[in-house]
């Protein structure tokens, strides 16, 4: 048999290679197709949660060329409106506080189901442009959206071109894990200021280590916090990078907060991040009942275990918003009638929802007496009244329910009973019955404290030393938020 | 090579017409040869049993971390047990592959069994995509083994089949087998399996910086000096011809898969003829080389 000549093997191996780096730069488009179609799920969520995708700009990111994000964002979504379906509803939660609509691309992204449509999209020949300018802007650093990376010419020398990615020749997961040992290490030892910059590393090695992200925003928050005293208001300071008045303990709180946000730009649909961002920091740590909702009712949207769905009803609950907890318990109750905490929970949201209403009803009776509308003010003060007898009985239920001993439920009642001694001036009894009330129930005893307070105001009785100091650092923050609201103002 | 082994489908391929009796001829016995004489190498079975030790041992491993003082919870284990055993695949896979790859041919011309085979009606060709097929058998088997012993741990560990592995394995085959088909082409070259596996390894670490290359050609030309401007070219050039094993990346990916993830479907394809691409190149490579080689 005749030997194939060699410049004919030459042919077909270079056709061979040719072919394959061809294939190679149809792979390399897929990929970056890839990185576009993740930041636009990303870009899409930060700009619903976080109201915009360029306010993470820090003193250590001060040196970075100027931010694109936000102008490179409205491109994707204006070329994503015309080529994403026509259909995508409009729902309450596709608006923006100030009645706008967002666009298709962030309602797309919200609700879920068009994974497909918005692959093509990023993988569209139409879409070219953009992925070439989305990698442009990666590799210039210009897109804060994806999150903070590891800046690797800080770290070696000025100019060093090696691309993270290949470091460790795709073992990165690997080296993340081993430095996540060293930080687990470092906090045993107690060396906690050796332990932020390496959780910092292992989450730039591997962004989707999303256990890292969590244990590390409850290092911040928690563990590195626990031995420091809280920051008097006189002492805070202003901090840009997190828009709020911190002391040295509360900005380890909003680091927190930012490297919960940090993992929530690059995993945006792991529940858990959203939730302890809701929960262990905004609920726990800073008090904000408002973000805990915003970020807990996130955290249900994705696969979630149950107790978050929990968690957030409790977090409307504590936000006063009592009808969405109670239609939210109802819900559960109906989908998991095995659970036994639900009934419990349906009831007392309906007490407080009752409860709620009352006074709501009584303030605004008050009102219309102050401005002669007795008429009126008889009749909110009747629908106050039938609202707490609906209390009354609802806690009276809970009680008997539970075999004579709630409580939660017998608190609310001796709040009730407390806030008619006062009604009737028997502020002494008033007082005293509260004083016993709060010893019952942890949950009421921040809330029956501060009413003893205003009862004793309201009767002019003498307030203990602690009860003062507490109105002196109310007085004090109310004075600091003024100066701030000012400062801010001009 | 005995002679039994070459003589059985001589006889069977004698009743095979033309062009079908020279892609058959040998063709298995050469594979299942190399196969079984590959299987026997002390290299490869130390390898070979350090990997599964490894993957064996992760389990054993996060559980020696919970009580050393990590406080780390199921998900972090089975992250653990996850990227031990990536790794260990992918250490090990490659070394076998570089080493198996890289001893074939100049094993042979060491030990000159490749005179007696050669001097039977043999053709070059077919006793190279034997020997290539016998390479890829092994490497098949031995990624079994591991993925096999992973699949096992991470079915423990998770209770659920890990049914995404699977596509991890297999693409993982197909990174080997591009490294496998460069090393085997140096391995014509050599007379000792010396130099091929450090062709190999050499393979193994430039194919993952291919990355880097596309850095260099970026940046390339921003002084517009001619040496600046033709560093750009050569890194452009290299970039798009060199293998970039960091496309397989995606093996990683399907086995953490995040509900973000685009849908791998569009990629696995590419991926396989991509792979299946640059073997064939090397494979030629290697022939062309080994047909002038003085035998």
């Amino acid at each position: 048999m005749r030997q194939v000549p060699t410049y004919v093997l030459l042919a077909v191996m270079l056709v061979f290679l040719a072919v394959a780096g061809w294939q190679g730069q149809q792979l390399s488009g897929l990929r970056e197709a890839e990185g576009l179609y993740r930041w636009m799920i990303a870009a899409s969520n930060q700009v619903r949660l976080f109201g915009g995708l360029e306010h993470i700009m820090d003193e250590l990111e001060s040196g970075r060329p100027e931010p694109v994000d936000d102008a490179f964002f409205a491109e994707v979504a204006a070329a994503s409106e015309e080529r994403l379906p026509d259909n995508i509803p409009i729902e309450d939660e596709d608006q923006t506080d100030d009645g706008e609509t967002y666009p298709a691309l962030v309602r797309a992204v919200r609700q879920g189901g068009y994974e497909q449509e918005l692959w093509r999209l990023a993988s569209s020949p139409e879409f070219a442009p953009l992925r070439r300018d989305f990698n442009r802007y990666v590799n210039e650093g210009r897109l804060a959206s994806i999150g903070e990376q590891f800046d690797l010419e800080e770290m070696y020398a000025q100019g060093t071109l090696v691309n993270l990615g290949n470091m460790f020749l795709g073992f990165r997961k690997m080296m993340a894990n081993l430095i996540w040992l060293e930080v687990d290490r470092y906090w045993h030892e107690g060396q906690y200021h050796r332990m932020v910059p390496l959780m910092r590393t292992t989450v730039a090695l591997d962004p989707t280590f999303v256990d890292a992200f969590i244990l590390g925003a409850w290092h911040l928050a928690y563990n590195i916090t626990a031995p420091m005293a809280p920051t008097p208001e006189a002492l805070k300071e202003y901090s840009p990078r997190h828009d709020a008045w911190v002391g040295p303990r509360e900005v380890f709180y909003y680091e927190a907060v930012e490297f919960l946000k940090d993992g929530i730009r690059k995993n945006p649909t792991d529940f858990r991040l959203y939730f302890d961002l809701g929960f262990a920091v905004y609920h726990q740590k800073l008090e904000d009942s408002e973000n805990a909702v915003r970020y807990l009712r996130e955290a249900i949207r994705y696969p979630h275990e149950t107790w978050a769905r929990r968690t957030y009803y409790r977090m409307l609950e504590e936000n006063g918003q009592y009808e969405q907890a109670l239609e939210g318990w109802m819900q559960y109750r109906e989908e998991f009638p095995q659970n036994q905490v639900a009934p419990v929970f349906v009831e007392r949201n309906r007490g407080l929802l009752y409860e709620h209403r009352a006074e709501e009803a009584y303030a605004e009776a008050d009102e219309a007496e102050e401005e002669g509308r007795v008429e009126e003010a008889e009749e909110l003060r009747d629908y106050g009244n039938e609202q707490y007898a609906n209390a009354r009985q609802v806690w009276q239920g809970m009680i008997a329910m539970s075999g004579g001993s709630h409580p939660f439920a017998e608190t609310r009642l001796q709040r009730m009973d407390a806030l008619e001694l006062a009604e009737e001036g028997r502020y002494y009894e008033a007082v005293a019955l509260l004083e016993y009330a709060r010893w019952e129930s942890s949950e009421f005893f921040e809330e029956a404290s501060e009413l003893i307070i205003e009862i004793k105001q309201e009767g002019g009785l003498p307030l203990t030393l602690s009860e003062i100091q507490f109105l002196e650092r109310q007085r004090e923050a109310e004075e600091r938020r003024q100066m701030r609201e000012e400062m801010e103002a001009q | 090579m005995t002679d039994e082994s070459v003589k059985k489908p001589q006889s069977t391929s004698d009743k095979l017409p033309g062009v079908v009796s020279v892609f058959t001829l040998g063709l298995g016995a050469i594979a299942v040869y190399t196969w079984r004489e590959g299987m026997r190498k002390k290299t490869m079975i130390g390898f070979l049993v350090l990997s599964l030790l490894v993957i064996f041992g992760a389990w054993f491993l996060t559980a020696f971390l919970q009580t050393g003082g990590a406080q780390v919870d199921t998900e972090l284990d089975t992250k653990l047990v996850k990227d031990i055993c990536v790794t260990a695949i992918s250490i090990f896979g490659v070394l076998i592959t570089i080493f198996i790859s890289a001893s074939v041919v100049p094993g042979e011309v060491e030990n000159r069994i490749i005179y007696t085979v050669l001097s039977k009606p043999v053709r070059r060709f077919q006793y190279l995509m034997g020997k290539f097929l016998g390479v890829q058998l092994i490497i098949i088997i031995n990624l079994a083994l591991m993925g096999g012993l992973f699949f096992v741990n991470l079915y423990i560990q998770e209770g659920i089949l890990p049914t995404l592995l699977l596509w991890t394995i297999f693409l993982t085959y197909f990174e080997f087998l591009i490294v496998s088909a460069f090393t085997f082409a140096i391995g014509c070259a050599a007379s000792s399996a010396v130099l091929p596996v450090i062709g190999g390894l050499f393979i193994y670490i430039t194919g993952n910086l291919t990355e880097y290359l596309g850095d260099v050609a970026r940046r390339a030309g921003q002084t517009e000096a001619f040496l600046d401007v033709a560093i750009g070219w050569l890194a452009t050039g290299l970039y798009n011809v060199l293998p970039n094993l960091q496309n397989f990346s995606l093996r990683n990916q399907l086995l953490y898969l995040q509900p973000n993830d685009p849908p791998a479907d569009a990629m696995i394809p590419q991926m396989v003829v991509y792979g299946l691409l640059y073997a064939a190149a090397g494979y030629v490579i290697g022939y062309i080389i080994f047909r002038r080689k003085e035998l």
